[in-house]
C-alpha cells in the first residue's frame, strides 16, 4: 500500500484506527506521515487511488517550498 | 458599542428562556417537523455528503438531521444542518417557520448593539459538559464519527466548532479571551491543525506565544447553544467578548463553565477539546472545499496537541456541509454578516434600507437605499467598502432603490434589468480580496466591482418611458400576501 496523495511507501503509513461492528471491521483509517492525508479504505476511488485521484490534488512532500506558510514559525523550531 | 438594543418580543423570550444548549434547541426544532433521525445506516463516505447537499437545496425549510448508524461508528450521534435553513434560524428567533429574511435581518438589526452581557457561571463539577473526562489515551476517533466533508479534502475536518483560546500574554483577561470557528483537521487519535486568517485573534494569539516562547491553550467546544454557533463568527472587536454578544444578541443567559485548562466554555455543550499549540510546528494542511465552493490549497499550518477531553453522556458531533452554495455555511452567518455592515453603514446614510451579503459570506452583497442625488449610491457602495468586513469580502456590490427587496431576487433581477446602464458599472482594480475566493488575481489581491441598479434622476438623462409603476406596497400588501398563503394552506387541508 502506498499514500493515495503523495504515493509515500508503507513505511511512512500509520494504521490510524479500525471502525468494528459486533467483532467485525467495517474500516480502516490511515495516515500518510509525509503528506498528511488521511482516508479510509471504505472511500470512493476518486478520494483513495492515485491513479483515478485529479492529478491537480496530488501533494510533493519532497518539495515542501511550494507550499505557502499560513502563519510563518516566530523561530526554527527547537524539538 | 452602544446600549440601543430593542425589548425582544414575547415570543422570542419565551424560546430564548427554555433554549440553554443545541439538545434543548433539538427539541423545539421536532416540535415543528425541523428535527429528523436519518433511518437508515450510511457509510461516512460519501453517504453523509450526498444528504447533506440534497437538504441544502431547500434553504428556506429543510430539517435538521440527526445520523445515528454510522457504518463502523456503533452508538455514536452526528447532526447536520442545525442551522441549515432560514426556517431554523426563524424558529431560534422566536418566528414561525416561513418568516421571510427581510423580517429576520431586521429582528436582528432590533437586537443589534446591546452591551448586556448575560452570563451565569456553573461550578465544573456541577456542569453536564464534564459527565465523562478523559486525560490519557485519547482518541478522537473513539469519540467522533469523523469523515470527509468534500471527496478531496485532505483529511477528515471538524467544521462547527467554537474555539476559545487567550491573549497568552494576559492569561487572566476575560475581555481578551477570543471565541471563533476555524477549521480544524484531524492529524492523529490525538492531533490537529488549525487554519486562522493572518489577521484574526486567533493568529495573533499564536504569533504571541511563539514568539515570547509561551504555551498557548485552547478549548474546542463541540455542540453548542445555538446563538454561539451562529454568532461566534460575527466580528466583535478584540476586547469584546463573543459569549457576551451571543446572550445579548439570544436575550437570555449562557452558562459558562471552567474547563480544565482554565478557559470559559460553555457549561452545557456535547464536548470540549482542551488543547495546546506546539510552537513553531507546522503541518501541511488542506484541501479543504471552503465556503466560495473551490478548494482552498496545501499550506503549512500551525499544529496543536490534545492534553484532555471531557463530553456529556452519549454526545452528538454537530457538524456542518460546506462547498459549493447553497449549504448550511451560507445560512449559518448569513444573517449575522448582513448586520454588521447595514448598522456601520447607516451611521453615515441613513438612506440605507437593507443589506443582503447572504451570498458566500458577503463576496456579493445587495443594498437597497434611497438616493440623495444623481450617483449618490457609488458614494455608499464605496463607504460599504470601507466597513470591517467589507474591506476583506465585499467583492461585487449591487446597489438598488429603497423600495426594492434585496433578499427578493425576482426583485433585484428587475433593478439589474431595468435600472442599470453599462455606464454605471465601476471597477476598482487591485484591491485586498479574501485569501481563498478563487477570483484573486493573486490570493489576497483582486478586483472589485460596484453595480448601480438605482433609478436614474436629474442630472441624468431621463428617458421618455421611464416613469415608475408603483405598485400598493407596505404592511398592509405583506398581511395580504401571508392571507393568500393562509387560504392556499386551507384549500390544501379540504
Amino acid at each position: 500500500m502506498t499514500c493515495p496523495r503523495c504515493q509515500a511507501q508503507a513505511k511512512h503509513l500509520r494504521t490510524e484506527h479500525q471502525g468494528v461492528e459486533s467483532g467485525e471491521v467495517i474500516w480502516t483509517a490511515y495516515h500518510c506521515n509525509r503528506c498528511s492525508f488521511t482516508w479510509r479504505d471504505s472511500e470512493l476511488p476518486a478520494s483513495i487511488d492515485y491513479e483515478v485521484r485529479e492529478a491537480w490534488f496530488r501533494v510533493d512532500p519532497d518539495n515542501p517550498e511550494q507550499y505557502h506558510h499560513n502563519i510563518p514559525p516566530a523561530k526554527p523550531k527547537t524539538s | 458599542m452602544t446600549s440601543n438594543t430593542k425589548s425582544i418580543s414575547a415570543e422570542s423570550k419565551a424560546v430564548a428562556e427554555r433554549i440553554h444548549c443545541l439538545r434543548d434547541y433539538l427539541e423545539l426544532l421536532g416540535e415543528h417537523g425541523q428535527f429528523i433521525t436519518w433511518p437508515e445506516a450510511i457509510m461516512p463516505e460519501p453517504d453523509i455528503r450526498k444528504i447533506a447537499v440534497a437538504a441544502s437545496r431547500d434553504a428556506m425549510t429543510t430539517p435538521a438531521i440527526l445520523f445515528d448508524k454510522i457504518r463502523g461508528y456503533p452508538g455514536k450521534r452526528m447532526v447536520l444542518g442545525v442551522h441549515g435553513s432560514f426556517s431554523n434560524i426563524a424558529l431560534l428567533l422566536g418566528y414561525p417557520k416561513g418568516t421571510s429574511i427581510k423580517e429576520l435581518f431586521y429582528e436582528l438589526i432590533g437586537r443589534w448593539g446591546s452591551d448586556k452581557p448575560l452570563l451565569e457561571r456553573v461550578k465544573p463539577e456541577e456542569a453536564p459538559i464534564n459527565e465523562n473526562r478523559i486525560e490519557s489515551d485519547i482518541n478522537l476517533y473513539d469519540l467522533l464519527p469523523l469523515y470527509r466533508v468534500n471527496e478531496y479534502d485532505g483529511g477528515f475536518y471538524i467544521g462547527k466548532a467554537n474555539v476559545v483560546s487567550r491573549d497568552p500574554l494576559e492569561p487572566d483577561n476575560f475581555g481578551k479571551q477570543n471565541v471563533g470557528i476555524y477549521r480544524i483537521q484531524v492529524h492523529g487519535p490525538d492531533h490537529f491543525s488549525l487554519l486562522s486568517v493572518p489577521s484574526h485573534d486567533m493568529a495573533h494569539m499564536i504569533r504571541t506565544a511563539e514568539a515570547n516562547d509561551l504555551p498557548l491553550k485552547i478549548a474546542v467546544m463541540i455542540g453548542n447553544h445555538p446563538a454561539m454557533a451562529m454568532f461566534a463568527a460575527t466580528p466583535v472587536n478584540y476586547e469584546e467578548s463573543e459569549y457576551a454578544y451571543a446572550s445579548q444578541m439570544m436575550g437570555s443567559p449562557i452558562e459558562l463553565t471552567t474547563s480544565g485548562n482554565g478557559l470559559d466554555i460553555q457549561a452545557r455543550g456535547e464536548m470540549v477539546i482542551e488543547a495546546e499549540l506546539i510552537n513553531n510546528e507546522r503541518v501541511l494542511e488542506g484541501p479543504f472545499g471552503e465556503f466560495p465552493g473551490s478548494y482552498s490549497g496545501v499550506r503549512h499550518v500551525p499544529m496543536f496537541k490534545i492534553t484532555a477531553v471531557s463530553h456529556r453522556n452519549d454526545p452528538i458531533f454537530e457538524s456542518i456541509y460546506i462547498g459549493r452554495g447553497w449549504t448550511e455555511h451560507d445560512t449559518l452567518i448569513g444573517l449575522n454578516t448582513c448586520a454588521p455592515i447595514y448598522s456601520q453603514l447607516k451611521e453615515s446614510f441613513p438612506e440605507v434600507v437593507a443589506v443582503n451579503a447572504l451570498y458566500q459570506h458577503g463576496l456579493t452583497g445587495i443594498i437597497s437605499m434611497k438616493n440623495r442625488y444623481a450617483g449618490f449610491a457609488k458614494s455608499v457602495a464605496m463607504r460599504a467598502l470601507s466597513t470591517p468586513h467589507g474591506l476583506m469580502y465585499l467583492k461585487n456590490l449591487i446597489m438598488v432603490d429603497e423600495f426594492v427587496d434585496p433578499f427578493d431576487l425576482n426583485q433585484v433581477m428587475w433593478a439589474l434589468s431595468t435600472r442599470t446602464r453599462a455606464s454605471d458599472i465601476t471597477v476598482l482594480p487591485n484591491m485586498p480580496m479574501v485569501m481563498i475566493d478563487p477570483a484573486a488575481e493573486v490570493p489576497g489581491k483582486g478586483h472589485r466591482l460596484i453595480i448601480d441598479a438605482t433609478s436614474f434622476m436629474a442630472p441624468d438623462h431621463v428617458g421618455t418611458d421611464s416613469k415608475l409603476v408603483n405598485p400598493p406596497a407596505g404592511s398592509e400588501i405583506d398581511d395580504l400576501a401571508k392571507y393568500v398563503q393562509q387560504l392556499q394552506r386551507e384549500a390544501e387541508s379540504k
